[in-house]
């Protein structure tokens, strides 16, 4: 899994590609803690790239999503597609975030 | 027995409801994945109060029969009360309505405190004659008694029924042991019953909170496995080369012993089941994490669909996708979960 993050306007986008297993979600959680922790309170996570994501990873993008939403934040998810989207869908997780089809229409929403 | 001035009678009823007061408070912090709805939390005390009644009037006809009450209230009583609360968790466990140790602990800790709130009401000491503090001690004492022998007789047995994979009856006799044991001893005339009830309110909760840590971590590795397998398997489906992949060769395999028209609602059960299955574990996920679960009102056509799927492909068809759906105790207890939400 690879992560690339730029800020933009007064939210950082993530840029996800890879697999996000076991052992890869605490990469994404350390990234996002990172950018939480410098006064970010809106992250959004471009996952076009995104091929896999395990329980491991959907509890960190629940961790983090918990995180920003108790400082009055968001975790926005762009580019959802093909089984990530299903599994987000399947386990009804996807309701808990405000989704986008690109990371540009989750930046003009601000 | 109840004393007769109105205000100690108030001080009794208020010593009666302490111990479920306190259990329903502590519920919050220990049950992270909120197993059990406060509906059935509720309908356990209230079936524990139900037992105490049974357990009363048969008590009371035994008292009346024996010249000796005592030799009754000490050995063949707590064998009754044990047996009276441990049905109501022995059903639970064989419906599937609880698979893990930490809410079959609950549902014990609910009968039990149920059943301690009416006994507390009839058999506490005059407050007035042994001062408050001493019987707001022995009925929690007692509370904590009743609530940790029924949760450890439900947490025994559903840990042997788990590693044996059976619903044998016979898997409830050693949790009942334990139970009864702790019961008779508690009652046992050598202990001073303050003493004993400040060891019980020390000792149980104790061992109950390593039972719910120690379940806690095994139903978050369970839920970590069972969803990958869900995502693995789900993979496989949706990927373009389903032919090649194992469950599409698994699948192929079968068309000699089932119609198309069977194999193709196989398909769709395996589909379905796995879309309820990680549903199922996604609410888990948001309540472990502090999310609400928002009602689904697409839940209950899904699951009719399921039955209709699962007469249509016959208990042969069933029998043939275990290999790629698992039908342990827990598998069938989280589909009992979405059920239950649809009735709750």
């Amino acid at each position: 899994m690879n992560i690339q993050a730029r800020e933009q306007a007064n939210a950082v986008v993530l840029t996800i590609t890879g697999r996000m297993d076991a052992e890869k979600a605490p990469q994404f959680e350390r990234a996002c803690d990172l950018w939480i922790r410098s006064g970010y309170k809106h992250l959004i996570a471009e996952l076009t790239g995104l091929e896999y994501v395990s329980s491991m990873g959907l509890r960190s993008f629940l961790a983090v999503a918990q995180r920003l939403q108790s400082a009055s934040g968001s975790l926005i998810l762009c580019g959802l597609k093909g089984l990530p989207r299903q599994v987000f869908e399947m386990t009804r997780l996807i309701d808990l975030f405000t989704v986008f089809d690109s990371a540009d229409q989750a930046l003009a929403s601000f | 027995m109840i004393t007769a001035t109105p205000r100690s009678i108030l001080a009794q009823a208020g010593l009666s409801l302490l111990p479920v007061l306190v259990f329903l408070s502590a519920l919050k912090w220990v049950d992270t994945y909120k197993l059990l709805a406060l509906p059935r939390v509720l309908r356990s005390v209230f079936v524990g109060c139900a037992a105490a009644g049974v357990c009363y009037a048969l008590n009371t006809m035994v008292y009346n029969l024996l010249a000796s009450p005592a030799v009754w209230a000490r050995s063949g009583a707590p064998a009754l009360e044990e047996i009276a609360k441990a049905a109501y968790i022995a059903w639970l466990i064989r419906s599937n309505r609880v698979a893990f140790m930490v809410d079959t602990a609950i549902a014990g800790f609910a009968v039990g405190a149920g059943f301690a709130m009416l006994e507390n009401l009839t058999y506490i000491p005059d407050t007035s004659a042994q001062g408050l503090v001493a019987s707001a001690v022995r009925g929690l004492g007692t509370a904590m008694m009743h609530g940790g022998a029924t949760a450890i007789f439900g947490t025994i047995a559903v840990s042997l029924s788990e590693i044996r994979e059976s619903r044998s009856w016979l898997l409830f006799c050693p949790g009942l042991i334990a139970a009864i044991t702790i019961h008779a001893l508690y009652n046992q005339p050598f202990w001073n019953p303050i003493i004993s009830a400040v060891v019980v309110l020390i000792a149980l909760p104790l061992a109950v909170a390593l039972i719910f840590w120690r379940s806690e971590k095994a139903l978050e590795r369970w839920l970590g496995t069972k969803l990958d397998k869900d995502i693995d398997l789900l993979e496989m489906i949706s990927s373009g080369s389903f032919d090649q992949s194992r469950v599409g060769s698994y699948l192929r395999s079968l068309e000699s012993a089932f119609t198309p028209v069977v194999l193709g609602d196989m398909l769709a059960y395996l589909h379905l089941s796995l879309e309820l299955s990680a549903r199922a574990k996604g609410d888990l996920l948001r309540r472990e994490m502090g999310f609400p679960v928002e009602p689904d009102p697409g839940l209950a056509g899904q699951l009719k669909e399921l039955r209709f799927l699962e007469s249509h492909i016959g208990r042969a068809g069933k029998m043939a996708l275990a290999p790629l759906l698992g039908n342990s105790r827990r598998d069938i207890w989280e589909m009992q979960q979405l059920a239950d939400k649809i009735a709750d």
